[in-house]
């Protein structure tokens, strides 16, 4: 379809001072010209009335399940998922079977996961076998191409290792992230720890397993220098180490799960396996600073953490079934009810009380302040995302057309058969969800129309 | 949802943790076991009020008392009891819980008596299911069935659940991996009672707040002042397994002897789940008039008739015709 003219047009498009009313054409697989009202004779029009276009988002952690376990996920069930959730990247995290500890493996699984209709990179674990114990060759894996190393699953216990992690990560220029728990802290424990899990009489795990670990890190990324990433931040006080430390100069960045923004432990109290997660969901109120935190701008972005098991590790006693949620494809909706809950903050109302944005708002039905907070979760699934990556994208001219478009005040009911997972694992099922993933385009390429793939 | 978890699909009902019964159904059970009661006093030891029923025992862990307590509770109604003999090593071998549950099922079961070494296997029971799920001691989560027979002691040594409302109640031992601490807590609460619960720190939840309860780490602090000491069955394995008090430190600590009985209130009563560690929890012999350990015995099994009677034969007036009824 070459030569083929596309012109976005009505919608609110991500830039990054806010959301504005802008047209975008595409030709090819580029964007040619974002402005106020585009010329559209001759072009194909999408219209994006009611509707904000994002960037494609890029999700830092994925577990593909590749290799390994086929019965829970298989490459194209997780590339149609990433899609239709208006992914355009995901990062997969090392902790398959085998382990990404090798040159060889790492590069084998990266051919592999080239053939994905959506574009999937590869992590490689910080330890061999992620025992903890010895690291990888860095300097071989990172001549082969990769960029990002994680034992997550399991932090880095060994304060030892991850002091020479980092150091490789100074040398090498490239990203080691943490999934920070305290082995000696979360030993035994299935959920978190609080008024939950004592009237279950389930082992708990304090949110300091996770905080302290990621003191540790910082005095460590103080020391060696490198770019620590930490993911799935779940504990109050890891949020406020993580700001002190980006306050002061230190390469550091975090994410955050839709699951960590939307629920709370007291889910937990029919023993559902859907919601055994890790990190385990905290309290309300954990949660709920979590949520304002976010708006706030303390994380770099959203990751899914998406995590499908076969039915039959979850259809087990609770303290002996896996843990993990599926998420990809319902990253944005859970995300946008989270972010649409607390209500405004004085400095929110004060921020956005102009006409313009009032106007702006106006056009698809949100508040002044709900449109500021649209913005921020766009942010943080889109570019913010890939600046964790490395990487550097937008809606501008001469960018690679990959965009997504979202009705933030369309409803939908979670329902494990609108997943495309082999697993079902989803910790929304029944529970209405916020804004939906309606169009999407690749590469130029229009890849999602009407909330369904086309390719 | 109110009262016993219902199965949706099935509309049968479960009694696997405290807050499925609300208070009206709690009352009407200590009606009903009272009822028993007077039936045991006469001639009618047996009936056949369960006739056509199958109950199934389902230990994953060994207790012969408590399963026991379940099959003369269902016999004595007329049921038919069958005891799946599975062992803690299907468990450790991974067999399936619902494939063993699917067994139960077919074979014809209404109901099922579960008694598991995992939190909250009755209650998945329950839902992956459409069995009746009995919870007969699950983990460190809960064991129903003994809070309510406790009640219903406490109701008849007291003078009615109406009584109860002033009374204090310390519950002694080791709280934190206590299912029955965790029932009665959630039982007592609502009827009135201050439940202080009583152990050394590591043996102590981390919120006891959430039990509704208050804590102490010094029995002899709350002794004078109780009406109900309720001592716990210590696990030797678990203190010898790593805990910080050893046998030793916590029976000079806690174990009801001599000298702390003589400091407990006149009129002040025992109650222990059994089986007692004698030298253990309790070094002392107690007066019949102060001590509700066999009456506890004997309760447990009408109040387990009173449970099989409010989930089998209700069901089948109402539950049973709901059956096909979709939603709550
Ligand atoms: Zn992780």
């Amino acid at each position: 379809m070459s030569g083929e003219k596309v012109v976005v047009k009505g919608g609110l498009v991500l830039k990054p001072a806010g959301l504005f009313a802008l047209d975008i054409a595409i030709e090819g697989e580029v964007i040619t010209e974002v402005s106020p009202a585009i010329d559209a004779f001759g072009s194909r029009v999408i219209d994006a009335t009611g509707c904000v276009v994002s960037t494609s988002f890029y999700d830092t952690h994925t577990h593909s399940r590749y290799p390994g376990d086929s019965e829970a996920e298989t490459i194209d069930t997780l590339s149609e998922q990433g899609l239709l959730g208006g992914y355009q990247y995901l990062l997969a995290m090392a902790n398959t079977e085998p382990t990404i500890d090798s040159v060889s493996i790492w590069k084998a699984v990266r051919e592999e996961l080239r053939k994905a209709p959506i574009e999937v990179d590869q992590a490689a674990s910080i330890t061999l076998g992620r025992k903890g114990e010895r690291l990888v060759d860095f300097v071989s894996l990172v001549q082969a191409g990769a960029s990002f190393f994680t034992d997550d699953g399991t932090g880095v216990g060994s304060t030892k290792i991850m002091y020479e992690a980092l150091k490789m990560s100074e040398l090498l220029g490239v990203t080691v992230a943490q999934h920070a728990q305290d082995p000696y802290l979360f030993e035994g424990a299935s959920m978190n720890l609080g008024a939950t899990s004592v009237r279950l009489g389930l082992i708990g795990e304090p949110e300091a397993s996770e905080s302290s670990m990621v003191a540790r890190d910082i005095e460590l990324l103080k020391a060696t220098g490198g770019r620590l990433h930490v993911l799935h931040v779940s504990a109050r006080e890891s949020i406020n180490l993580i700001r002190m430390a980006r306050n002061e100069g230190l390469r550091i960045s975090a994410e955050v799960t839709p699951h960590h923004l939307l629920l709370d432990d007291s889910l937990l109290c029919n023993f559902d396996t859907s919601f055994k997660v890790n990190p385990p969901l905290r309290s309300k109120s954990t949660q709920m600073a979590i949520v304002a935190s976010a708006i706030r701008g303390d994380f770099d972005a959203i990751a899914t953490d998406h995590a499908p098991h076969p039915y039959h590790s979850k259809q087990r006693p609770f303290s002996q079934a896996s843990f993990g949620m599926i998420g990809l494809q319902s990253a944005f909706s859970a995300s946008w009810t989270a972010f649409s809950e607390p209500p405004a903050s004085p400095t929110e109302t004060a921020i956005a009380t102009d006409h313009w944005s009032h106007r702006v708002a106006d056009r698809i039905g949100l508040e002044p302040y709900e449109l500021q907070r649209l913005h921020r979760l766009l942010e943080m699934m889109g570019p913010g995302a890939a600046r964790v990556v490395g990487r550097r994208i937008g809606i501008e001219p001469d960018m690679q057309a990959s965009i997504v478009i979202c009705d933030p005040t369309a409803q939908s009911v979670g329902k494990i058969e609108d997943i495309a997972s082999n697993s079902t694992n989803f910790p929304y099922e029944g529970r209405t969800l916020r804004g939906k993933v309606v169009a999407g385009f690749v590469r130029g390429k229009e890849i999602l129309k009407e909330g369904k793939l086309w390719f | 949802m109110t009262g016993f978890f219902s199965n949706p699909v099935s509309g049968r009902r479960s009694l696997t943790q405290i807050s499925d019964l609300s208070d009206s159904e709690v009352v009407d059970l200590l009606g009903r076991a009272e009822i028993y009661r007077k039936q045991e006093l006469g001639t009618r030891r047996f009936s056949d009020e369960l006739k056509d029923f199958v109950v199934a025992t389902l230990f994953f862990e060994g207790s012969t008392r408590t399963r026991l307590s379940f099959t003369l509770a269902a016999e004595r109604l007329g049921a038919r009891v069958i005891d799946l003999a599975v062992s803690a090593s299907s468990v450790s071998k991974g067999e399936s819980l619902k494939d063993t549950c699917d067994t139960v099922s077919a074979l014809g079961a209404d109901a099922v008596v579960v008694r598991h070494p995992n939190e909250g296997a009755p209650l998945q029971i329950a839902s992956w299911t459409s069995l009746a799920v009995v919870n007969a001691g699950d983990g460190c989560h809960e064991h129903p069935t003994q809070a309510l027979g406790d009640l219903f002691s406490l109701s008849s040594a007291f003078g009615g659940v109406g009584n109860l409302a002033t009374k204090k109640i310390a519950i002694v031992g080791d709280i934190l991996h206590s299912r029955v601490a965790r029932s009665l807590s959630a039982l007592l609460g609502r009827f009135g009672v201050k439940v202080v619960l009583v152990g050394p720190p590591d043996m102590m939840v981390d919120r006891p707040s959430a039990l509704g309860a208050e804590f102490s780490y010094d029995l002899d602090e709350v002794i004078g002042e109780v009406d109900v000491l309720y001592l716990l069955r210590i696990q030797r394995e678990r203190i010898q397994g790593g805990y910080h008090s050893s046998i030793d430190s916590y029976t000079r600590r806690f174990q009801l002897d001599q000298k702390r009985y003589l400091k407990m209130a006149p009129k002040s009563i025992v109650m222990h789940p059994g089986p007692v560690n004698r030298g253990v929890e309790l070094a002392v012999k107690l007066p019949e008039e102060r001590s509700l350990i066999s009456e506890q015995v004997r309760n447990g099994v009408l109040m387990r008739m009173a449970v099989f009677s409010k989930i089998l034969a209700t069901a089948s007036d109402d539950g049973r015709s709901q059956r096909g009824i979709t939603g709550d």
